[in-house]
């Protein structure tokens, strides 16, 4: 709660059902696609990757 | 954090982040790393608003969300049903069969469609009969050796929990020997219940009184009370909130339908109207259309009705036509009954006699045993015969009892509504009319007459109450004609075709439509309400997926 900006709180309590809905319907639909944003990362590639040179120089 | 003050500032940010979603392709996964956390940065930032302004939204929600169905609902439903109980008590003396439903007892032993049927009819009508101060005992079932041998078994059995299983077996045993049982059964039933006429009517007539009494009614007024609080029970469930609210969440698709300026509900409305005509209407007229149309919508139902039962109707019509022909020969039918059961009777005393005298004979006296074992099997064979007859008299005595009575009640204006009441009486020849006019599986014939008898108690039944029982074609040119003159003009479709479906279906629509209007939910709070009842079970779904999750880590 405390991380929510108290004027925020009032005026969505004060607000009629109507835009109190809006807006939460608006944070909601917003949440969903921002989850199926996230991008699915292998860490196999970000595993720094051996180079030929790389690979020459070890030897 | 970005400081949100406002639900504008809000919302601006939720677009701003809407615009970033589309991420730039990028292959190398270090960038896309870095593009993740900063959706994870958002999403932990916009659950933390989410949560606040869920708990918000939720109360507000719940001040106007209907949650139960009103209690007056169903109690009004009992109430109806109370008297509709009263209502089915009520009648003439002669049709005390009918008014404490011994007509149908009788028919469905002789016609039942399995043995456990049969077992579970006899049981009710034992324990009927017990209510009204007869207690029946096996040797009241005398009416042959069979029906007697077989209510033996009945009453040793009965509280036995398995004895529609005992009383299977003991069937079996006996019906190789008299395939004519259930008739025998159905006799000897309708015999204890002539038998007992007074004390049957008598009760009937106390429990009556002490009903009406009790409701604080007459046996005149008790059908307008029942109509009465009907109506109102029927209005009630229709305009209650949460049912209306409960027809939204099952029927998500039909919701479209009941906003005003769309084309769903300008098409449904057009299937009656000229959809501009109503919106173009001041409130009061679009007040009377819509009261017009649930006018409308009753008057359907009942066209529906007498169609589907209009081959009923005209097997009543032609009856009434003929009565000019028709004799009353109950009296003489009735003595020919007597005489008959005299003869049956004297013939199963020789049976009894008979079976008295094997008996008395040890084994040894085989050939002597034989003889009187071909003699009991000659008299049984007359019996059955005879039993034969006495059944068929009686199936003509019935039918002529209906004939007479007919066209002693029925004259030109009988209306539809008491036609189907006065053919609700005769259980066995409904049933028998049913099926010959739609040939049909025995199963589905009983709903179709619990149907028809059912019309008796359809509250709204002005048409049928109004039109005579022979002139089943008027009720449709009547409702076309008076609703024409509203401006609703339409045809209607014959009964069985999908366009009369797809009718009754649109002025189901508008009668909702019509309630939803004088109620103090409108469909833009219903389609928001369902709406955050789909977000909190996503929410739900979402706590249960990471509950989960954790478990698994």
């Amino acid at each position: 709660m405390g991380k929510v900006n108290e004027s925020l709180i009032e005026e969505v309590k004060n607000a009629s059902i109507k835009d109190a809905f809006e807006i939460y319907s608006k944070l909601f639909e917003t949440i969903k696609s921002t989850e199926a944003n996230i991008v699915e990362v292998n860490p196999e590639d970000l595993k720094p990757k051996r180079t030929k040179r790389g690979s020459k120089n070890k030897k | 954090m970005t400081t949100i003050t406002s639900i504008e500032k809000l919302s601006k940010y939720l677009d701003k982040i809407v615009k970033e979603l589309p991420k730039l392709r990028s292959d190398v996964a270090s960038e896309q790393v870095t593009y993740n956390q900063k959706m994870e940065d958002y999403l932990t930032e916009l659950r933390n608003y989410e949560e606040v302004i869920y708990e918000i939204v939720k109360e507000k929600l719940a001040v106007i969300t209907p949650f139960d169905e009103n209690p007056a609902v169903a109690e009004k439903y009992e109430e109806s049903e109370k008297y509709r109980s009263i209502l089915k008590l009520t009648g003439k003396d002669e049709d005390f069969e009918e008014r404490f439903g011994f007509d149908r007892t009788v028919y469905e032993i002789g016609h039942a469609k399995d043995v456990d049927r049969v077992n579970e009819v006899l049981k009710d009508f034992i324990n009927d009969m017990e209510r009204i101060g007869i207690k029946l005992v096996s040797s009241n079932f005398n009416y042959s050796t069979f029906t007697l041998n077989y209510m033996e078994s009945f009453f040793k059995n009965m509280n036995d929990p398995r004895y529609l299983l005992i009383m299977k077996n003991v069937f079996n045993s006996i019906y190789w020997e008299c395939p004519l049982l259930l008739t025998h059964l159905e006799l000897c039933v309708k015999n204890l219940i002539t038998n007992n006429k007074k004390v049957i009517i008598r009760h009937i007539n106390t429990l009556l009184d002490q009903s009406l009494k009790e409701v604080g009614s007459t046996r005149e007024d008790i059908h307008e009370l029942y109509t009465k609080t009907r109506i109102q029970f029927e209005d009630m469930r229709l305009y209650d909130p949460y049912n209306l609210l409960d027809y939204f969440d099952n029927n998500r698709q039909e919701t479209r339908k009941f906003y005003v300026e769309s084309d769903d509900f300008k098409n449904v409305l057009a299937s009656v109207m000229d959809p501009n005509e109503y919106l173009h209407a001041s409130r009061d007229d679009k007040k009377f259309i819509l009261k017009s149309i649930k006018e409308l919508y009753y008057d359907v139902l009942e066209y529906q009705k007498v169609e589907k039962f209009k081959k009923l109707f005209k097997f009543l019509s032609d009856i009434y036509d003929n009565r000019e022909n028709i004799k009353d020969n109950l009296k003489e039918k009735q003595k020919e009954i007597v005489k008959l059961e005299k003869e049956k009777a004297g013939l199963d005393r020789k049976v009894h006699f008979l079976i008295r005298k094997r008996n008395r004979f040890s084994i040894i006296n085989k050939d002597r045993i034989n003889d009187i074992n071909d003699k009991i099997k000659e008299l049984e064979g007359e019996l059955e015969i005879k039993i034969g007859e006495i059944k068929k008299n009686h199936d003509e005595l019935n039918f002529e009892f209906f004939q007479n009575s007919l066209c002693k009640t029925f004259n030109a204006s009988t209306s539809l509504f008491d036609a189907s009441v006065f053919f609700s009486k005769f259980y066995g020849l409904l049933y028998n009319q049913v099926f010959a006019d739609n040939m049909i599986e025995r199963e589905e014939v009983e709903p179709r007459v619990d149907e028809f008898r059912h019309i008796q108690y359809m509250a709204r039944s002005t048409i049928m109450k109004s039109l005579p029982f022979n002139d089943t074609k008027a009720v449709k040119a009547l409702i076309e004609k008076k609703y024409s003159l509203y401006n609703m003009n339409f045809e209607l479709p014959p009964i069985d075709d999908a366009d009369f479906s797809k009718f009754l279906d649109n002025l189901d629509t508008l009668v909702k439509f019509g309630a939803l209007e004088e109620n103090v939910l409108d469909i833009e709070t219903c389609d928001m309400i369902l709406k955050f009842k789909d977000y909190e079970e996503l929410k739900i779904k979402r706590i249960r997926e990471n509950l989960q999750n954790t478990e698994e880590i």
